[in-house]
Order: C-alpha cells, then sequence, then structure tokens
C-alpha cells in the first residue's frame, strides 16, 4: 500500500472512531444505554456474615461459641440489586453442615434450636442424610443452644451469639460416634433367646411382641425395675436398638447372633442386664469401650416371667355377661384388635409381660374403663367383672386455646382389685379448642397443653364428674403459664413428681434423658418430689412466678 | 504520518475502554430486568421474587445475599435458599407454610418460622418451588438458583377463596350421618379443576385422589377427637385459582356430583341421598385353594386395602369362599393369610357396585428362600427387600411395596415365600439397588449384587386427568420396577440397576402408548410421558 493511500486509510479510522467515541460518550454520559433502563443506584451496605464451626469432643461440655462477624468480603458481586432504600437486617438465617466424625456419617440428624436458656425449642428441622445441610430461618439478635441428635451419635449442644446486623450465620456440627455396646442375649446352651421366640411365635402369635431387650445403669439393677407402660424399660442410659428395630430401618444391622445394641452417651463403667420390661434376668458390669457382652439367660426362666390375667366382661346395667367383646393387652407404643371372649364374657389371656400394660376392652355401643393392669413377674391376676358402659359423649371447649391443643383426660376413680390401676388417654382438639371424647362414667381430670414442639404456653386444667355434665359443651379456660425449666441430673435416675398446691398432679415420671426442657405450669406454688433410682423420695416446695423458673436437678 | 497513528491508536485504546464500560452497564442492568419473574400461566398470580428484583415490588430486602468461604465440614456442595412468606395483599402473613424445592428426584422440604423461611442442600440449576398455607392460594412456580452460596427468594402468596362445603341429603340431613349408620366410609374427597371433569378419574390405591391443580380439600371428618355437628360444614376447599373452577366430588376416583364455584362464593352445598353413595360399594368374593390338594382352605383371611389400610376383611368359610361387602372401588391390596399358608400380597381392581368374582386364589404352603446382599467386592451389605409374586401381576400395576424384610449385619435375608416365581427388589441405606427373580424354596442361596442404581425421571405431559404406569422389564421381559405417575404427580423416578431393558408406559386404560429400549448406564434418564 502506497504511503498517501495508508494515510487516507487512518484518517478513515480516525474519524469512524471518534464518531464512535463521541457517541459512546453521550449515551454513558446520559445514563440510558441500551438495553439498560433502569437508573444506576449505589450498592447497598452489605451485612456482615459470621461463622462459627464446633467440633464437640466426646462427654464434653457444650462449647459456647462467641463468632466474630467478619467484615464483607472484598469480591462481593457489582451487579447485586439496587434497592431504593437500604433496608436493615433484622433477622439472620442460621446454616451449617452436620457431618460424623471418622466414616460413619449421620442418617437421619435432628437440629433443634432453642432460644437463650429456653427447654422448648424454637425451630427443628431434620438434615438430609445426602447433603448434610440444613438452614433455619428468621432468627433474631441474641443467645441460641444449638442440639443435634442422630442415631448412632453422641448428642451435640453448643451455645452461641448472633450478633446483630448479621444476615448469615454459619455453625457447622460435627458428631462424635456414640459407644456401642453389641450385646448378646443367650441359653446357656448358647442360641439365642430371640431365635427361640421367633420359633415359638410361629405356634403361638401371642410371643411376637415378647422380646428381651438390655438396659444400662450406673449401679446393679434390684431384681424389679420401676413400672413402665411403654414397650420396654425407658429407666436406661442411652437407648437400646434391637434387631427387630434394624428390621425396621432404625440403628446398625447387627449378626444373627445379636439381640441388639447399646447406643451410650459416655465412656464410663456401667450394669448391663438382660429385662423383659420390668423383669431383670441378668446382669453384667461392662468396662468403658467395651464392644460386646454376652448375657445368659435360661428360656425357661424367660417364660416363667410372663404372667396371666383373667377377667370377665359384664355390661354395667344389666350385669349380664358380654359375648361380644374383644379384650388386649397392649403398651402404649402399640395397639391390637384384642381376642374374643367366650360366651360368659370371660377370657384368660397368656404371656402378660411384666410392667404396665393398657387393658383395651372392644364392645359395639359401649365404652370401657381406661385401665391399666399391673403385672408382676409370673403372675396370675384373676381381674374378676369388669363393666362396660353406655358411652358419654363429653364435650367441651378450651377458650382462647391457642389453635390445637393436645388434650389428655386422667380417669381418677380408682378400681377395686389391686392390679388395677386408672388410665388416661389423650388426643388433639379442633382449632377452635373444640373436642368430644367418646368416654365412661366417672371421675377425670383434663389436662390441655399446645403440643410439642409448640412453644405457645397455656394449661386447661379440670376435675369432672360426668353426672354433673349437662347437654351445654363444657368451657374450660385456658390460663396464661410460666415456664419451668427442668434440667435432668447427668449421671443418675430419679423419678420427678410435681404437684401444685391443690395436690394436683402436673408431672410424674422418672427422667431418663439429660435434656433440659420446659413444663408450662400455672404461677403458683407446688411440691417437687425426687425419688433417686433405688433411693428414697426427698420433696421441696417449688415457687414458680409468672416469669418462670428452673429446676437443675443436676445440683 | 506518525501522529495520525499514534491518534488512532489511543483512539482505538479509548473506545475500548467504553465498550467494556457500556457492556458492564448494560450486563447489570439487563439482570435487574430479568431475574425471577412470576412463572408464566399461574393464574394464581403468586410471585417469586428473586433477590434482584424483589426491592422492586414487593418490600425492602432484609437481609443482602453475601459470598464466603466453603465450610470446612466435609459435605456435598450445597446452595442455601431463604426468604421472607409475604401475603401479596400486604395483609397478614402466612404463618404456618410448606414450602419445597423439588426437581427430577431430589425433594428439599423447607423450614419455616413466622419470620420466613430456610433451606438448605439445593444445588444450580431450575428448581419447582411450591408453597402452601392455610387460607392462602398455593404457589407453584420455577425457579432458577446459580452458584452463589446463600440466595434470597421471597415469596409473596395470594389469599385463597375459601368454601364451605357442605354434603346433604335430599331430605337436607347430613350425607355423612346417614352414611355412618350403615358404613364408616371414608373417601369422600372433593377436587377443584380448572376444567369440568367429564369421566371417573384413574383408580388409585390411595384412599382418594388427593388435591388436583385449582385448589386443596380438607375434611371436618379426618381429625381424630373431633365430632361434625350435623349443621356444621363436611369441609373446606380453599381455591388456588380465581373462581370459576369446577368442584367435583369423589368417591376414591369415581364422580358423584359436580358443581362451579362462582367467584365470592363462600358455600357449596352437594346434594345426594346415601343410596348413591352405598350404590357405588362393591361386593367381593373368592375362594381359597389349597395349591397342592386343590382342596378349600377354610378359616383363611382375606383383606382389601387402600394404602391407607383399613377396608374389608372377611374368613371363608368351609367351602374356601370369603365375601367381603361394601368395598370402596378402585385399587386394593389384596392380602390372603391362613394359618400354614404362605401370605399373599397381590392388587386388584374393584369396580363400582355389584360383584366382583375373583374366582380361585390358590395358596402354597410356606417354603423359604435364603440369600445375601453383596456388594461388587462379594462383601455383605445390609439393606430392605420386598418381593411380588410374578403369577399375579395380571395387569399393568405397580410392585408390591407395602412389606419389606431387612437383612442382618451379615447381609443375610430369608423369605417365606409361596412356590412360586417373584421379582425381589432390594435397596440398601446408602442408595444402592439390587434385583433377582428367583422360586420360592430354590435350595440354593440367592444373593443379590447390590449396585449404584440409574435413575429414570419419567415427567407426564398433556392430559392432567390421566394416570399412567411405567414398567422396567428384564431381556426376558420380566417386570423388575414399575411406578404409577398418577393427577396429582406428574413426575416419579424409577431407579434400576444398570443394564439394557424395555421400559413400557400403559394408561389407566391399559393402553400401550409408549414403548422403547433403555439402555440405563451411569447417567440419569429423563423421559416425558403422554398418549
Amino acid at each position: 500500500m502506497s504511503p498517501a493511500r495508508r494515510k487516507g486509510w487512518l484518517v478513515v479510522v480516525a474519524v469512524v472512531q471518534a464518531g464512535l467515541i463521541a457517541w459512546l460518550g453521550f449515551v454513558l454520559m446520559r445514563g440510558d444505554a441500551q438495553p439498560a433502563k433502569v437508573e444506576p443506584a449505589p450498592l447497598p451496605e452489605p451485612a456482615p456474615r459470621a461463622e462459627s464451626i464446633v467440633t464437640q469432643e466426646p462427654a464434653a461440655a457444650a462449647p459456647v461459641v462467641a463468632p466474630t462477624p467478619t467484615p464483607a468480603p472484598p469480591d462481593q458481586p457489582s451487579v447485586l440489586p439496587a434497592p431504593t432504600q437500604p433496608a436493615p437486617v433484622t433477622h439472620a438465617v442460621l446454616m451449617g453442615r452436620v457431618a460424623g466424625k471418622g466414616t460413619k456419617q449421620p442418617r437421619d440428624a435432628a437440629v433443634s434450636l432453642f432460644v437463650g436458656s429456653a427447654g422448648t425449642p424454637t425451630v427443628r428441622t431434620q438434615v438430609p442424610a445426602d447433603t448434610g445441610s440444613y438452614a433455619l430461618p428468621g432468627l433474631a439478635p441474641g443467645s441460641y443452644r444449638l442440639q443435634v441428635n442422630s442415631t448412632g451419635f453422641r448428642d451435640y449442644s453448643a451455645t452461641f451469639e448472633i450478633p446483630a446486623g448479621v444476615a448469615e450465620f454459619r455453625h457447622d456440627v460435627i458428631l462424635t460416634p456414640s459407644w456401642e455396646l453389641r450385646v448378646q442375649i443367650n441359653q446357656p446352651d448358647g442360641t439365642p433367646v430371640h431365635e427361640k421366640f421367633a420359633e415359638l411365635a410361629k405356634l403361638d402369635p401371642l410371643l411376637w411382641r415378647t422380646s428381651l431387650s438390655a438396659v444400662a445403669l450406673f449401679e446393679a439393677p434390684p431384681p424389679l425395675l420401676p413400672p413402665t407402660d411403654m414397650n420396654e424399660s425407658d429407666i436406661g442410659i442411652g437407648r437400646w436398638r434391637g434387631s427387630r428395630d434394624a428390621a425396621f430401618g432404625q440403628g446398625t444391622a447387627l449378626p444373627k447372633r445379636f439381640a441388639g445394641y447399646l447406643e451410650l452417651p459416655n465412656d464410663e463403667p456401667l450394669y448391663v442386664s438382660a429385662v423383659l420390661r420390668t423383669a431383670v434376668l441378668a446382669t453384667e458390669r461392662v468396662e468403658a469401650g467395651q464392644e460386646e457382652l454376652i448375657l445368659t439367660v435360661p428360656f425357661e426362666r424367660v417364660l416363667a416371667t410372663l404372667g396371666t390375667v383373667r377377667l370377665q366382661v359384664i355390661d354395667a346395667a344389666s350385669r349380664r355377661p358380654v359375648a361380644g367383646a374383644r379384650v388386649g393387652l397392649s403398651d402404649a407404643q402399640s395397639s391390637g384388635q384384642g381376642q374374643p371372649v367366650d360366651v360368659q364374657g370371660k377370657i384368660e389371656m397368656r404371656f402378660a409381660r411384666p410392667g404396665l400394660l393398657n387393658l383395651d376392652i372392644q364392645v359395639k355401643d359401649r365404652v370401657a374403663p381406661l385401665l391399666n393392669v399391673e403385672v408382676a413377674p409370673g403372675a396370675t391376676i384373676d381381674l374378676g367383672a369388669i363393666a362396660v358402659h353406655v358411652p358419654i359423649d363429653f364435650k367441651a371447649t378450651l377458650v382462647d386455646a391457642p389453635a390445637e391443643v393436645q388434650v389428655s383426660l386422667v380417669a381418677l376413680d380408682q378400681p377395686a382389685h389391686p392390679a388395677l390401676k386408672a388410665r388416661g388417654t389423650s388426643f388433639g382438639t379442633a382449632r377452635n379448642g373444640e373436642f368430644t371424647a367418646r368416654i365412661a362414667p366417672g371421675r377425670y381430670r383434663l389436662r390441655g397443653t399446645p403440643p410439642f414442639p409448640s412453644t405457645a404456653g397455656g394449661l386447661a386444667v379440670m376435675e369432672f364428674d360426668t353426672q354433673n355434665l349437662t347437654a351445654v359443651p363444657l368451657r374450660v379456660p385456658m390460663q396464661a403459664t410460666a415456664k419451668l425449666k427442668i434440667t435432668p441430673p447427668a449421671n443418675r435416675r430419679v423419678q420427678l413428681a410435681i404437684r401444685d398446691a391443690a395436690g394436683m398432679p402436673h408431672l410424674r415420671r422418672w427422667l431418663s434423658w439429660t435434656t433440659a426442657f420446659d413444663l408450662n405450669l400455672v404461677p403458683g406454688d407446688f411440691t417437687v418430689e425426687i425419688t433417686p433410682f433405688g433411693g428414697t423420695a426427698t420433696s421441696r416446695l417449688l415457687r414458680v412466678p409468672a416469669a418462670g423458673a428452673e429446676l437443675d436437678l443436676r445440683q | 504520518m506518525r501522529t495520525l497513528s499514534v491518534v488512532v491508536v489511543l483512539e482505538f485504546v479509548a473506545l475500548i475502554a467504553l465498550v467494556l464500560v457500556w457492556s458492564v452497564t448494560s450486563q447489570a442492568e439487563s439482570m435487574v430486568l430479568g431475574a425471577g419473574p412470576a412463572p408464566a400461566g399461574e393464574r394464581a398470580a403468586a410471585l417469586l421474587q428473586s433477590a434482584a428484583t424483589r426491592q422492586e415490588s414487593v418490600a425492602p430486602a432484609t437481609a443482602p445475599v453475601r459470598r464466603f468461604a466453603a465450610s470446612d465440614v466435609p459435605g456435598a456442595a450445597s446452595v442455601v435458599v431463604h426468604g421472607r412468606l409475604l401475603a401479596a395483599d400486604g395483609g397478614a402473613a402466612p404463618t404456618d407454610a410448606n414450602v419445597s424445592f423439588r426437581r427430577a428426584g431430589l425433594w428439599r422440604s423447607a423450614t419455616t418460622t413466622g419470620e420466613g423461611y430456610a433451606t438448605a442442600g439445593l444445588a444450580a440449576g431450575r428448581w419447582n418451588v411450591q408453597a402452601q398455607a392455610d387460607g392462602f392460594a398455593t404457589y407453584r412456580g420455577e425457579h432458577e438458583l446459580d452458584t452463589s452460596e446463600v440466595q434470597v427468594v421471597d415469596l409473596a402468596l395470594t389469599r385463597a377463596q375459601r368454601v364451605k362445603v357442605f354434603l346433604r341429603t335430599s331430605e337436607g340431613a347430613s350425607l355423612h350421618a346417614a352414611l355412618a349408620k350403615v358404613f364408616a366410609l371414608r373417601g369422600l374427597h372433593v377436587v377443584a379443576t380448572t376444567q369440568a371433569i367429564a369421566r371417573d378419574l384413574p383408580a388409585v390405591e390411595s384412599g382418594s385422589v388427593g388435591d388436583l391443580e385449582a385448589g386443596r380439600y380438607r375434611s371436618a371428618h379426618e381429625r381424630p377427637g373431633t365430632k361434625v355437628g350435623a349443621s356444621d360444614p363436611d369441609g373446606e376447599l380453599q381455591l388456588d385459582r380465581p373462581a370459576p373452577v369446577h368442584a367435583t366430588l369423589l368417591l376414591r376416583h369415581l364422580v358423584l356430583a359436580r358443581q362451579i364455584v362462582a367467584p365470592a362464593q363462600s358455600e357449596l352445598t352437594f346434594t345426594l341421598d346415601a343410596k348413591e353413595v352405598l350404590d357405588r360399594l362393591t361386593t367381593v368374593r373368592l375362594r381359597v385353594l389349597d395349591a397342592v390338594t386343590g382342596q378349600p382352605v377354610s378359616g383363611a383371611f382375606a383383606a382389601l386395602e387402600s394404602s391407607q389400610g383399613g377396608g374389608a376383611r372377611a374368613k371363608t368359610d368351609a367351602d374356601g369362599v370369603a365375601v367381603s361387602e361394601q368395598v370402596p372401588p378402585g385399587l386394593s391390596a389384596l392380602q390372603v393369610n391362613a394359618k400354614g399358608y404362605e401370605s399373599l400380597w397381590t392388587q386388584v381392581r374393584v369396580p363400582a357396585g355389584g360383584t366382583l368374582d375373583l374366582g380361585d386364589v390358590t395358596l402354597h404352603p410356606p417354603v423359604s428362600l435364603r440369600g445375601r446382599l453383596l456388594d461388587g467386592d462379594g462383601k455383605p451389605v445390609s439393606g430392605a427387600l420386598q418381593w411380588t409374586p410374578l403369577d399375579t401381576m395380571t395387569f399393568p400395576r405397580e410392585l408390591v411395596n407395602r412389606r419389606n424384610t431387612s437383612t442382618d449385619g451379615d447381609g443375610e435375608y430369608t423369605l417365606s415365600l409361596g412356590k412360586r416365581r417373584y421379582v425381589i427388589t432390594a435397596r440398601s441405606s446408602d442408595g444402592r439397588v439390587g434385583v433377582a427373580i428367583a422360586e420360592g424354596g430354590a435350595p440354593q442361596a440367592c444373593d443379590i449384587r447390590m449396585v449404584t442404581p440409574v435413575e429414570v425421571f419419567l415427567v407426564a405431559k398433556g392430559d392432567p386427568l390421566v394416570a399412567y404406569v411405567a414398567t422396567v422389564r428384564n431381556h426376558e421381559g420380566v417386570p423388575i420396577a414399575a411406578v404409577r405417575i398418577e393427577p396429582r404427580w406428574r413426575e416419579q423416578v424409577l431407579r434400576v440397576p444398570p443394564g439394557d431393558y424395555t421400559l413400557e408406559v400403559h394408561d389407566d386404560g391399559d393402553r400401550l402408548v409408549h414403548a422403547q429400549k433403555l439402555s440405563a448406564r451411569a447417567a440419569a434418564i429423563t423421559l416425558e410421558v403422554s398418549r
């Protein structure tokens, strides 16, 4: 190309470029560059973020984490939206991961978050096993306690503070595997007892529910554990995972020779017993961290522990036998269709497991009183005649109920037979607090509270006699309550009973867990009775003001 | 000449700089404009807005999104999404919402509080979002997540039109009370749709077909401990779409009555007599025979149940005949049990009204099948097993999936079967699967190889009221996996061991609407189903 021609081209390029520069400069100065149509606005002030990553060591006290808010990262996106007014950060989202220490990973981790020192979680969530991630929304600044539970891992608890102005707060959790003690319960010839039960259950289905379990305690237990209406004794330390539990997807599957395993919270020497509900059949001491244990129980001894219950069902009005009844013995975690009575309304039920059993009597157009039978090991109990009644439709409304309320009705009339105990039943109300219950005549105590894990307060309490009821539904006011935070002892089992000044019971149960919990009570004075396992009861007075109170049984 | 060259170069540099500035500015603005529009076709008008747009038309942000370093704790990469739950009309916000994010084979439920919702375990890509709250229309939409670790998506729900539903006889009495005198019936349900339901819906094994696209029905009779008064409504319909919509009273899948709900209508009464319902119930007869001797089996129990349990139960007489009265129409699980025999489970179709004679059902003496679940290295794997007798697969249906057993810690299992041919499926807790075809009583152990499955996602398109059954068959034509796609769930997933199969899709009229070779390898497969 000749110099003249080259110069001509340079002039053309210079002019074109100048034109483009002028146009772009004009467009940018005006601020309406296509395709943008929105006025650019200043970036919002970033909210800080805080992180805490805590690993809980075995048996360690809950670590307290005071995270430091970190400044906004320098690489924040430059294209964040442009708010007309930067909004203040009022609530944070808590997020994190839950993983296991080592190769074992949690499959069913549940995260619970408690505000301050509350004993009732403000929010709970399940952690999907495939991601191990969780997120909890809408948390105001303040102190919190995070609790994580998962099968096969020790319970985790940590406290931390979410500072004001923090939008996102990270708290990762590494869970420590539990001490798993695998237990064989064998006959003297070495064959597993549960195989013998499985064999016999094919011949008699009544034995299907019968199985031995293992209970761990700090001390060697007496021959009889405290009564329970659960499927297995609930007084032990840790959790028993029977082979049957594993068959239903809970816990770890073990080779056939094992009856199951104990998932224990702390490495410390313990006494482990083979039990049939309340009856202790064999006990061995185990050392901390021990992996396996063999307990030997002759099968004849197991069979000798099962009881027999006889009764006759009669009609309350005519006092005649009821031939069409079905009667069953179940625990609080099971139910069944029962067995038919004979033409005289009589029935004999074999293989009754020791402990408290629900006596379920089903008769068309009749209702039976709410009863438990306390079966001593190997006992034969003749309960005599038990009357069924024309049912009473008990209608009531819990006034000012906070949405759904859980109601329990406990029979107050103590039956004549010493093995029979009055029991309760529970159900939910409608959202407006209304409910109808079909009950037998008699005296009852009604107690209504928001169901777990609701954080709402309120308590409805009333005793009534069905003979005083009218066609008008009973109106029971929900009273304002205070929270009594109860912290169970860590290294012993106690039974806790709480009664109000009028003698009405509000709690009576063995505390077999160590996590603090809240009890809703109408403010006032209460009597607290504490009975250590194998010890004598002590009582003390407790005042619960409107602001709430704490009962720390660790002291 | 040299000066001119320098000018051209400088101009060029300036031009490039200006173009870059223009480009960045344009990109920022187009993101603001383009993010998170309300999905097309959502007449419920719930608003789903990304962090980028919500400040324009919803409300000021609560928390700007920040990036931060990945966690030190091991785990899959995970996106957290959180946001506020708002009422679109600016009134009281929903307090008890259920929010979920879903896409092929994955479902993440959010945790909600009064201040909003949050969920973790998501990943970048397009997700179906659903939000339900009492008194609000169900929000269903799609949202694209990017790779940011924390993302904000506010959801504004529109208030639902609430319609009290009364079920009354021609004399004005309660239909439920009239039915309760003769039969404890469950399964009356009301569905809301945008189009009139012209025919009975596809039969289901559930107690009801569930809620369809235009609303949710909550029966007042389903709450234990609550007695519905004679003048009380039998339920409430909360509309997900603006009226008019079509409301249909169903007995399971059978249409009993239809109405149109008008805008602002607050009450709806279906009038029909108990006889019209009872006439739709069916008598089911069958005879139980010993498979070896051909003799009747007396004292056997035959139960016909929905997937929620309950149902009819009858005992065979001396001739081996069992007659179940008042069986609700639809798909029923048939269980036949007798002492000293196998426990037989299968599925039957119960027509509406009249008598269904299932003919002879043979029971074999129980025999065992033992085996182990093994991984690729021959090591034992713990898991759960389900088994289906192949001779009972007489129409397109799912495999028996309501009974299972588990292995022990050595991966060993024992099944109590009849002397039949079965398809046995196994699944381990880590998601591996295995399949075997075996005969009950086979002397040799039936070991099952557990492998990482290939996922086959099935998405139903077209008529939303058609149901499908998708069946995967092996090279012998034996079904190894099957799934139903019902009107309320238009997406399903099948998990099969890698291999070559045939996929068949039948509609609810048993018509083969699709068949293809299925080469299941490592990657997931997505297929659309329609007729």
